[in-house]
């Protein structure tokens, strides 16, 4: 009589099915997180697919980017021509870019040449750093700084580092995408890098060391910057294959590497300026030639002209073999002086003699 | 038999994250940190092996000593580092001290204002640990972001799972198949998340937001009276446009 074999004899006739009630309730919340899952999964699965198989989604089918339609080949291959997707990314989201704004044709147009330079950021807070070797402060006021979606920021502080031509900004707002840096160690002559103006990446190689100082000069001064192929233009951002912040483009052509900018950031985030090393010899690096009757007389050095007002146990003629128990490299010296912080042990030549000498290595607010 | 944690032992672990802290903090170098961050691990893992402690416990000692270490090496502005030094002292009083009584009853269903205390816990051990994540993926992009998205969204799950079972008698196995769940739907979340032109202290706030949400749907839901909808369709509305009103305003926050 429509009852089931366990149906108890004393009860009403069963209805419903206890197991249908709760599949029923429980539907609404399943269907939630099917449909969750789902958005998140389609999503998720096309971002791993573009990133795996980024030639899948290549531009020039044109439907993802905006194509320039010259029929020329080769103004499309430099279109193409970018680093991983993730790089050209990083650059995207961690760059600003900075346009003249006194050039503005109509309203939120600009001509190529408005374009002033891309800044890096360096800190979630706000601090970015572009090239611009002839800034004062009056530019400020004609600069219009966007991010990739074009979104305007003021420009609360600047620092000038003259000697590099960076100018550190720092604009209004938080939660920047930073750019990182990679080990300054690997980048020597041969290294492949990418470079980026506004809007066309180039795949550049380092080329020769240039000696960028004049003799004598002073210790903490940048002794040798790396050679870029041509066409580059000045103020070009130049980033690893993976995506690390390497430098810009200089006027000469040449690599100004950021590894200044990393080494000076936490004081910019604590002081908003820089700490400078107080050492101050001037002098320039000489070599031996020839065979010398004296054991153990050095092959190279740093001749000291004028050991500076903070060094007093070092003295003019002396030449410096050894910092810190590792021989003096004319491309590393300086970054050695400025990057340490504690006390410099010196090996010199000095009257024929090997000395050892201690310098207190002290740090002054520019 | 595990002997209780003397009381010696509950006012070191008081102390030990902060001064761990203050050694990275004034001498910063790779050795040290390593070090320092070695000690730790080996102090929290000597108590949690020698010592009757809940699970509980050693999960929080492990997860929010990690989430302050990392809020350390991250955050840029050097006042909140001394925050982030002395905050641990009234955290590991809590999860030491205070919550001692209550842990070493037998009852797995915690008292109410201490539940509601160790589920913050776990949501602020889960955002540092997002921010961790997605700064690692910024710092180091050569590191695998399917391995980095793997570890948080495992991570987060057993957050996810720690949280649930304070509230539920021990469900093992129900709670297990929703923290799998909930591994996958954060995996994908960190997938899309990355896309956003953001820093990681944002990224992390977005990721844990959606996570919150997600994990206190799946506790109502194992619940007897199951998710009111009526009762939550306001709330999910107001962080919806919460949600969407903060990715327009996150920079200037």
């Amino acid at each position: 009589m429509g009852m089931t074999k366990k149906q108890p004899p004393h009860l009403p006739e069963k209805k419903f099915s206890e197991q249908n009630y709760h599949f029923w309730q429980n539907i609404r919340f399943i269907f939630y997180v099917v449909v969750i899952s789902l958005l998140a999964g389609i999503t998720g699965s096309l971002i791993v697919s573009a990133w795996l198989e980024p030639s899948f989604y290549s531009n020039e089918g044109g439907f993802l980017i905006n194509k320039n339609y010259n029929s020329q080949k080769e103004n499309i291959s430099t279109w193409s021509q970018t680093p991983s997707a993730l790089a050209a990314k990083r650059l995207e989201f961690s760059t600003i870019n900075i346009f003249d704004k006194t050039l503005e044709v109509s309203q939120n147009f600009y001509p190529e040449s408005a374009f002033v330079g891309r800044a890096a950021m360096l800190s979630s807070n706000g601090w970015g750093v572009i090239y611009y070797p002839d800034f004062n402060k009056n530019k400020l006021s004609t600069w219009l700084a966007l991010d990739s979606q074009g979104l305007n920021y003021e420009i609360e502080n600047t620092l000038f580092d003259s000697e590099r031509g960076f100018v550190y900004i720092k604009f209004v707002g938080n939660n920047f995408r930073v750019m990182s840096f990679p080990n300054w160690d690997n980048f020597t002559n041969g290294t492949k890098v990418w470079v980026s103006d506004y809007n066309v990446w180039k795949e550049r190689q380092l080329g020769d060391t240039i000696v960028v100082v004049d003799n004598p000069h002073k210790i903490t001064e940048q002794y040798s910057r790396l050679h870029l192929e041509p066409d580059t233009k000045v103020g070009d951002i130049v980033m690893t294959e993976e995506g690390h912040f390497v430098g810009f483009v200089d006027k000469e052509g040449l690599l100004q590497t950021a590894w200044y900018s990393e080494y000076q950031l936490s004081n910019l985030l604590e002081k908003n300026e820089f700490v400078m090393s107080d050492i101050d010899w001037v002098g320039y690096f000489v070599e031996r030639h020839g065979v010398s009757d004296i054991a153990q007389t050095p092959g190279k050095g740093f001749f000291v002209v004028n050991a500076g007002k903070n060094s007093a146990d070092l003295k003019k003629g002396d030449i410096i073999t050894e910092v810190n128990g590792n021989q003096v490299d004319p491309h590393n010296l300086w970054r050695v002086v400025v990057t340490t912080k504690s006390d410099l042990k010196l090996t010199l030549w000095r009257n024929n003699k090997e000395v050892n000498i201690i310098i207190n290595n002290f740090s002054v607010n520019q | 038999m595990k002997k209780n944690k003397p009381v010696f032992i509950a006012v070191f672990s008081i102390f030990i994250l902060p001064i761990v802290l203050l050694v990275i903090k004034f001498f910063p170098s790779a050795l040290v940190f390593f070090s320092s961050v070695a000690v730790l691990v080996a102090y929290f893992s000597f108590i949690a092996f020698t010592y009757n402690l809940d699970k509980t416990e050693i999960a929080l000692n492990y997860m929010t000593s990690w989430s302050f270490i990392v809020l350390m090496l991250l955050v840029e502005n050097g006042f909140f580092h001394y925050v982030f030094i002395f905050f641990p002292l009234l955290v590991f009083f809590f999860i030491a001290y205070w919550s001692r009584p209550q842990i070493s009853h037998s009852i797995h269903v915690k008292e109410k204002p201490l539940r509601r205390m160790m589920m913050m816990l776990y949501v602020f051990n889960t955002y540092a640990f997002f921010i961790g994540a997605y700064a690692l993926h910024i710092y180091f992009p050569n590191f695998s972001f399917v391995l980095i998205s793997l570890v948080s969204s495992a991570y987060s799950a057993f957050a996810a799972f720690m949280i649930w079972s304070l509230y539920f008698k021990s469900e093992f196995k129900k709670l297990l198949i929703w923290a799998i769940i909930f591994a996958t739907i954060v995996f994908e979340i960190m997938w899309v998340m990355i896309y956003l032109p953001f820093a990681y202290l944002a990224l992390g706030l977005l990721t844990v937001w959606i996570w919150y949400i997600l994990q206190l749907f799946v506790r109502f839901h194992l619940t007897k009276e199951d998710i009111v909808w009526r009762q939550q369709i306001g709330f999910l509305s107001v962080n919806l446009i919460l949600y969407i009103l903060v990715l327009f305003i996150i920079r200037w926050v």
